[in-house]
């Protein structure tokens, strides 16, 4: 698996990251303008300096239980196959660097639907981080245009 | 020649540039051959269609495309004897051209690295050009005879252009000449330019002073030139007044005397002059597409950060300033529709692929098809150009597969043996309609509604009405050919040209009348970059309603809403409509149940109208369309979205969207009062 550098973010108390090259900057959430007949995981659109960019919300998105809203969301702007989009999180942690020993594979017990996000799981100085495949979470093209 | 010359990285180049020529070449030889053939066998269009193959012939030469050249080579010939009236023009020969002319298409795109084409096919036609050509010239039937023809050296030509050699031109101009600004004096100046210039001015159409029209042209002028330059060079000084003038450039007849009639003198000497002066190249430049569009997006952000400092600060601005922000706003607006002009193109190339394609079908399917092609000269932009052409394949395929009958049932039938095909563009309501119509057999609805049950789209026991039926066409999995053929292919349904279309921002729809023939119509943006609209709110929400779709708005009295069943509706223009509420029909939770005070009154593109209750509507502006990044563009009710003067999102209402949305909300309504209990599931499926 692909070693590097890696952006850890939490989403409802639990560790995550992305490849550094996927993201392209950080910067905190506003008011989104909602778009109707969407799915619930999608938020709604924000202006990003001229662009239109769609904002996903992470906890809805990887299914976990919105416990507790996060005081200060975070939208982490992302790009996968050309496409860019918001990722609203609770936090963003640190960046770390991981070697592809430290990088393992998801456990084969079933884990639930975050299973299909999940590219892998580093395991760094006792954290657990689930290493999400940033073109997954993205809705399918296909999917979208029907 | 180029290839041992010159090294790979400046060759490739040059050679896309060859091939974007030849693109452009083909569609103005198939444009020419269609004129030719309607009987418009004017000396302009010969002329245009000549230096067209020339032009390929010479290209493909020096990229040592052997086959292309010898092609084209013979091709030419044929024309070329056209020109000089050696040969007659009959629909025979037109018919066998524009054969030739697919041919030629074929090898250019074998050329290209594309599929290698039959050479049986090759042969055949270059039979069918030998047979105009005259027997003695041996040049040109070697190459007909499918051995490696002789491929015209570029040393002969250097030989060639030293001679010296008169030509005679007799030059009428039309009085549109002078309206566009042509002056015969220039081209005159021009002339003398290429060598020895004697004119003599010809005065026999002038009338009597008495019934001289001051705006007509009445001159005229022969000439004889002694010159150098090829015969090319001559035409070229003509290229901007070709249209407007009749125009007849001869060699004259005691210095031809000197030349060998095999020599094909301007063939020869033309190909020299079209690799080092061609004087278009010096007003057309080719640019990239994707610089004009990073300029586009520019301009772009530039009317955005407008709208936003206008927003902002419009109303402090001091007195002096204004008139200086004023001019700003003004020349902004003028860069961006400059570029958008120079994005827009005529359709023209991509009806000519049209022609092309039912040509090859009529072949493929040996039916008989005369297709009529009109409006070809409407400009779209670039971006909608670019995506027209898949739709227009799968409509005309279909349309000659399986709308058209066989020659023979047509007889049956009374019909003419020879289907027809009507493409037809025209603007309205600033959009572009396309209308693909067949004179075919039509569609079945009883078949249509059948196959619709068959394959599990509707249920059996639904009522629709006729265009409901028809409708299903589009629906994915739906395919009323039987047997699947090689032409129409296997599983391109009407689904794939609708979703082609409303990815275009465009809608489709089809009338039909069974043993008469069905019509396509298409209704398209013609651009994907603007749209003129109003700004318009609605609970905290702002919306543009896209000036298109929009009637007329107006304040709703409560008195004059009133309902059908629970339909609220209004009387607009005599009749009853439905009244939505934005938020509502856009699936947003209603603020208390409010209802908007202001009705806009919307027409979706097949005429249906619908009130949009709003609260509050503000003013008319031009829209910077904003594609949604990611993958949520597509959505019922929105169809974009654009960022207002304070930086806020605003989606763009899609009026065709809305008016499927409210009919689904009362198909939805109407299951209700069938079967209550299952109410909360039939929402929760939807």
């Amino acid at each position: 698996m692909s070693a590097g550098d890696f952006l850890v973010f939490r989403i409802q108390g639990q560790e995550f990251c992305l490849e550094i090259g996927a993201v392209r900057e950080i910067r905190s959430a506003t008011k989104t303008v909602p778009l109707p007949n969407s799915p619930m995981e999608f938020k709604g659109l924000i202006n990003l300096r001229g662009i239109v960019l769609p904002i996903i919300d992470m906890t809805s998105r990887l299914g976990l239980v919105a416990a507790t809203p996060a005081t200060n969301p975070v939208i982490i702007v992302a790009e996968s196959g050309g496409r860019i989009v918001g990722l609203e999180v609770d936090v963003v942690d640190d960046i770390i660097s991981v070697s592809d020993a430290e990088i393992q594979s998801i456990p084969t017990i079933p884990t639930g639907g975050i299973q299909e996000f999940v590219r892998g799981i580093v395991n760094i100085s006792n954290r657990l981080i689930c290493l999400l495949a940033i073109d997954r979470l993205l809705p399918a093209e296909k999917a979208a245009a029907e | 020649m180029f290839n041992q010359s010159l090294p790979p990285e400046v060759l490739g180049p040059i050679k896309v540039i060859f091939f974007q020529e030849c693109d452009e070449l083909l569609a103005s030889l198939d444009s020419g051959l269609e004129a030719l053939k309607q009987g418009n066998a004017d000396p302009d269009t010969i002329n245009m269609v000549f230096r067209a193959v020339h032009s390929i012939k010479g290209g493909a030469a020096n990229f040592e495309f052997v086959r292309l050249t010898q092609f084209s080579h013979s091709f030419e010939a044929v024309l070329s004897d056209l020109r000089a009236g050696r040969i007659a023009a009959s629909a025979v020969l037109f018919e066998d051209l524009l054969h030739a002319s697919d041919v030629l298409a074929e090898l250019v795109e074998e050329a290209h690295g594309g599929k290698v084409w039959d050479p049986g096919k090759t042969e055949a036609a270059l039979k069918a050009l030998a047979g105009y050509i005259r027997k003695e010239d041996e040049f040109t039937s070697a190459g007909a005879d499918g051995e490696a023809g002789p491929i015209p050296a570029p040393e002969k030509h250097w030989n060639e252009i030293g001679d010296l050699r008169s030509w005679r031109i007799v030059f009428r101009p039309a009085a549109s000449l002078y309206r566009r600004a042509n002056d015969p004096l220039l081209l005159f100046r021009d002339l003398s330019r290429l060598g020895e210039l004697q004119l003599e001015l010809n005065l026999h159409d002038l009338p009597n002073l008495a019934d001289l029209e001051p705006d007509r042209a009445y001159l005229g002028w022969t000439g004889i030139l002694r010159t150098l330059q090829s015969e090319q060079a001559i035409w070229d000084v003509f290229e901007f007044a070709g249209g407007d003038c009749h125009l007849e450039i001869v060699p004259c007849a005691v210095e031809a005397a000197k030349v060998p009639p095999e020599r094909l003198p301007q063939v020869a000497n033309e190909a020299v002059s079209s690799n080092s002066s061609d004087p278009q190249s010096n007003r057309v430049i080719r640019v990239d597409l994707d610089r004009v569009d990073k300029l586009f997006n520019l301009v772009e952000e530039l009317l955005v950060q407008q709208t936003t400092f206008n927003h902002v600060a419009g109303k402090q601005l001091a007195p002096e300033v204004q008139p200086v922000y004023a001019e700003f706003r003004r020349l902004s607006k003028e860069i961006q529709e400059g570029l958008l002009a120079i994005r827009s193109q005529p359709l023209k190339p991509v009806f000519q692929r049209m022609a092309r394609l039912v040509r090859q079908l009529e072949q493929a399917t040996g039916k008989s098809v005369t297709f009529a092609a009109t409006g070809g000269e409407a400009e779209v932009d670039r971006s909608v150009l670019e995506r027209l052409a898949e739709p227009l394949t799968h409509l005309i395929r279909n349309a000659v597969d399986h709308g058209l009958e066989s020659s023979d049932e047509r007889a049956q039938l009374g019909k003419s043996p020879s289907g027809t095909i009507a493409l037809r563009a025209y603007q309205r309501f600033g959009r572009i309609v396309l209308e693909v119509s067949d004179d075919g057999e039509g569609i079945d609805r009883e078949r249509v509604l059948s196959t619709a049950i068959s394959r599990g789209l509707i249920d059996p026991n639904e009522h629709l009405s006729g265009p409901d039926i028809d409708a299903l066409i589009f629906r994915p999995g739906f395919s009323t050919a039987e047997n699947v053929s090689e032409i129409s292919g296997r599983g391109v349904g009407m689904d794939v040209v609708n979703k082609c279309v409303r990815a275009l921002g465009g809608r489709i729809s089809m009338s039909s009348q069974k043993g008469v023939g069905t019509t396509f119509l298409l209704s398209l943006p013609l651009t994907l970059a603007l749209l003129e609209g109003i700004v318009v709110g609605s609970g905290s929400g702002r919306f543009i309603v896209p000036i298109a779709s929009l009637l007329e708005t107006l304040q709703l009295r409560s008195e004059e809403v009133k309902f059908i069943g629970d339909v609220r509706v209004i009387r607009y223009r005599d009749q009853y409509i439905p009244l939505v509420e934005l938020a509502a029909i856009l699936g947003y939770p209603q603020i208390s149940g409010a209802h908007g005070s202001i009705g806009i009154v919307v027409e979706d593109d097949l005429g249906a109208r619908i009130a949009i209750a709003v609260d509050e509507v503000f003013e008319q502006q031009q829209i910077v369309v904003k594609e949604i990044q990611g993958a949520y563009q597509a959505n019922h009710g929105v169809s974009a979205a654009t960022i207002l003067g304070d930086g806020q999102v605003a989606l763009i209402l899609d009026v065709n969207g809305i008016v499927e949305r409210q009919k689904q909300n009362t198909e939805r309504a109407q299951c209700y009062d069938e079967e209550s209990d299952e109410r909360v599931s039939r929402w929760a499926i939807r």
